[in-house]
């Protein structure tokens, strides 16, 4: 089976595969490469359309469509209130959690509106390849904290996508250029200036490995601040100064084609239909550019930040590589090569690169493939991971820019005697306090044996993944016992959220994939129930108290579940089940280190006896 | 070490017979982890270079497709790897790793440092206030003084010929002396 690279965009998405040893993008039946990340819902809140026909329909009556959906990921609704304000989004109002927007009687969430994206994607891929793709890599901005980044996985959850990869998205770039053209030792920074995001990052290319030095930016800066301070020029003109969404949309609409015509040519003409009148207003480059200009100028603060994070001068540099739609405008290439002294990459699409790197990356990861037998990305977190520690202070447990997988283990002991429960409050950002970064989620280690104060010794371990998502395990070291950890996301969806989107998505979903899908889960249960089984008859030694039982009934559930059609119900017992089982197996595979220690000493024992097979 | 799989002997973390990935070492030594000979005094490059070997076979990205222990496996082998090259690419955690097997700092206490030292630190601070110019220059002879007898230990200790003890204090003077290049700006 084919693995696929997305580019899951702020404006476009796009889907690649490596055919005939060259990464591709893969078109619609019009033969488009882009896919707006756009997708409409009626005044009931029921989705009617996605990617061009619901960015069509947008500002249309009969229904809202959504775009940018990416700017919502893992926010709050306080965080985003401005900009769902821009969007004539209905945000509602909900203290402090995850993004929900309201058409008619639901309330809609950015990652299910994301996973109808990438369910659009998977599909054209299933289609052109004949046959389910295997997974998917899927970028991310390098950007993204750790709350945006499992927001998109779990919207490729929903979409029923099997995620083999998060990859960043200049990482992916430079992937996509390094393959075709990069020499031993260069450094390259990669700009990446999308829709609705910036990117910078400094990698290195030796013998093979892809190492990102150092990653910076704002995920919140984009080609779309272009076409607002665009659209506000024609709004002011026509009067306007509180735009309803049908005007604000038809001004950006006329903003951007405007603003396309502006990299070509010396001066364009800003026209559209507000309210009922017809504006015009003409624009020239130089002051499209003195327009624009301060928001250009803020990617320095990041490029400068990124230098400084990988230990390189500017003149340092050897290439500059160009990413993302919005690189296409003149000032951006001039700004980029003031910055860096040197002119800029721009021979591959800016538009698809990130999509044909994340293909290559899909591909590399299969195990066996020509493209890049041994080529290995190594990637950094962009932002550290502390926790709060007494008195409101962060303490760092992970900087910014550590290779990632990457761990580390703090030891928490209890402030009162008998203490049997301790909050972990866990935080990202670079700044000493609290309230200055971004909360991530709160742990709640219990299970902890009571003990006079400061006896217990509970380790707690974090470990980045490579897809720059965190996990947290905990161990009671004085007992030995594994505390519970009860995770509770400031701003993720909970489980029971994701569950309830995955069964609406069933409901939504063809029947057909959904029945393939159901067999593959199936089958995978099944292999996952008769391991099991057998390693639990030929160890039951290693089985601790009360863990037989646990796994039994685990197991009777997951025959229950395979009856029955809920593949995520299946999946999500076959998952407890390796969850469950994994103490167990670790301790098999001990033992058999162990006999094979022994095997080992037994022999020496013989030799030393002088005793001959 | 014994193949956990196949039961053969091998020495790499990836089994030369069956291609199995071998359990990351238990003890949280970074030199086993990238096995690099256990000195001191190391070139930059060369810890890179078996960080980078190392990284080849045990990267998840090398792991994608495979079942769920190795997987856990080769999480838990990379991250050790980031870990273990981090600690050994700054001399000062290196060094206190191959004194106390400790990369960090102790939490408190730490040992007691003479009064003449303590006073010169306290001069240099009223420096830095009055003529930083010759605090920069004052706190960089005092850097070189005391990296100098760290190196002349170790290389003495590598020769086999010598002791770590006391190698402590000059471990604390250097990171008081780092904080006060950081205030000098040198």
């Amino acid at each position: 089976m084919a693995n696929i690279g997305i580019d899951l965009g702020t404006t476009h998405s796009l889907v690649a595969v490596i055919l005939n040893g060259e990464a591709r993008c893969l078109l619609d039946d019009n033969e488009r490469a882009l896919l707006p990340s756009a997708v409409r819902y009626d005044d009931e809140g029921q989705p009617i359309s996605i990617g061009w026909p619901a960015l069509e329909a947008a500002g249309k009556p009969g229904g809202t469509t959504f775009t940018s959906a990416k700017r919502f990921m893992g926010r709050s609704a306080p965080e985003v209130a401005d900009e769902a304000r821009l969007f004539h989004y209905n945000l509602v109002e909900n203290d402090d959690k995850a993004v929900r927007f309201r058409v008619g009687s639901r309330e809609i969430t950015p990652v299910e509106i994301s996973s109808f994206i990438l369910r659009i994607l998977h599909a054209r891929a299933e289609e052109c390849l004949f046959g389910r793709p295997g997974g998917a890599v899927i970028t991310v901005p390098a950007y993204f904290d750790d709350a945006q980044r499992q927001s998109t996985r779990d919207a490729a959850k929903v979409a029923g996508v099997n995620v083999l990869r998060l990859l960043n998205e200049p990482t992916a770039a430079a992937l996509a250029y390094g393959l075709n053209q990069g020499t031993n030792g260069q450094k390259v920074a990669v700009y990446d200036l999308g829709g609705g995001t910036f990117d910078i990052s400094i990698l290195t290319l030796e013998d093979g490995i892809f190492q990102v030095l150092s990653t910076a930016g704002d995920t919140r800066l984009g080609g779309d601040d272009f076409d607002q301070a665009l659209a506000a020029i024609l709004l002011q003109q026509a009067n306007v100064s509180n735009p309803d969404g049908t005007t604000y949309r038809a001004a950006i609409r006329a903003a951007e084609l405007a603003k396309r015509e502006l990299t070509d040519h010396p001066s364009a003409t800003l026209k559209a239909e507000l309210n009922g009148q017809s504006v015009e207003a003409e624009i020239d480059r130089g002051s499209f550019e003195a327009l624009i200009r301060p928001i250009v100028k803020r990617t320095a603060e990041a490029c400068q930040q990124a230098l400084k994070d990988a230990g390189l001068e500017a003149h340092e540099i050897d290439q500059v590589v160009l990413v993302g739609g919005s690189t296409r405008v003149p000032l951006v290439r001039t700004y980029v090569a003031e910055l860096f002294g040197r002119p800029p990459h721009c021979d591959l699409d800016p538009d698809k690169v990130v999509a044909l790197g994340a293909a290559m990356q899909a591909d590399i990861l299969t195990g066996n493939s020509d493209l890049a037998e041994d080529m290995l990305l190594l990637d950094v977190i962009p932002l550290s991971l502390g926790l709060e520690m007494m008195g409101g202070v962060v303490e760092r447990l992970i900087p910014r820019c550590s290779t990632i997988p990457a761990a580390s283990s703090q030891t928490f002991t209890t402030h009162v005697d008998n203490q049997t429960a301790v909050d972990l409050h866990v935080l990202q950002g670079e700044r000493e306090l609290v309230s200055d970064c971004r909360s991530l989620g709160r742990f709640k280690l219990t299970g902890i044996a009571p003990q006079p104060a400061g006896v217990p010794r509970i380790k707690v371990e974090f470990m980045v993944d490579a897809d720059g998502i965190l996990r947290v395990s905990a161990e009671d070291t004085t007992t030995g016992n594994n505390t519970t950890i009860d995770v509770q996301p400031s701003y993720g969806l909970s489980e029971d959220e994701i569950e309830n989107m995955l069964e609406d998505a069933i409901d939504n979903a063809e029947t057909d994939v959904d029945e393939r899908l159901l067999i593959e889960a199936r089958i995978e249960a099944e292999q996952i129930s008769n391991q099991v089984s057998k390693a639990i008859k030929a160890d039951s030694a290693l089985l601790q108290e009360g863990e037989e039982d646990a796994i039994t009934a685990l197991l009777s559930t997951l025959e229950e579940a395979m009856k029955g059609s809920d593949r995520h119900r299946i999946s999500s017992v076959s998952k407890e089940i390796d969850e469950v089982t994994a103490p167990f197996a670790q301790r098999r595979i001990e033992r058999d280190l162990q006999i094979a220690i022994q095997g080992k000493s037994a022999s020496h024992v013989a030799e030393e006896l002088g005793i001959t097979k | 070490m014994i193949c956990w799989q196949c039961h053969e002997p091998t020495s790499a973390a990836v089994c030369i017979g069956c291609g199995a990935l071998q359990p990351p070492p238990a003890e949280n030594d970074p030199y086993k982890v990238l096995n690099i000979p256990r000195v001191f005094h190391l070139d930059v490059v060369d810890i890179d270079n078996a960080w980078r070997t190392i990284s080849r076979t045990v990267h998840p990205d090398k792991w994608a497709g495979e079942k769920a222990v190795y997987r856990r496996m080769s999480l838990q082998w990379t991250a050790l790897a980031n870990e273990a090259r981090r600690i050994l690419k700054d001399p000062m955690s290196r060094a206190r790793y191959l004194s106390t097997g400790d990369p960090k700092p102790p939490e408190r206490g730490g040992p007691k440092l003479d009064n003449d030292f303590l006073e010169s630190m306290f001069d240099l601070q009223m420096m830095s206030a009055n003529n930083p110019d010759m605090a920069k220059e004052q706190v960089l002879t005092m850097w070189d003084q005391e990296q100098n007898q760290l190196n002349s230990m170790f290389r003495d200790w590598e020769a086999g010929s010598g002791t770590l003890d006391g190698i402590d204090v000059i471990l604390a003077k250097l990171q008081y002396l780092k904080t006060a290049r950081t205030q000098a700006g040198a």
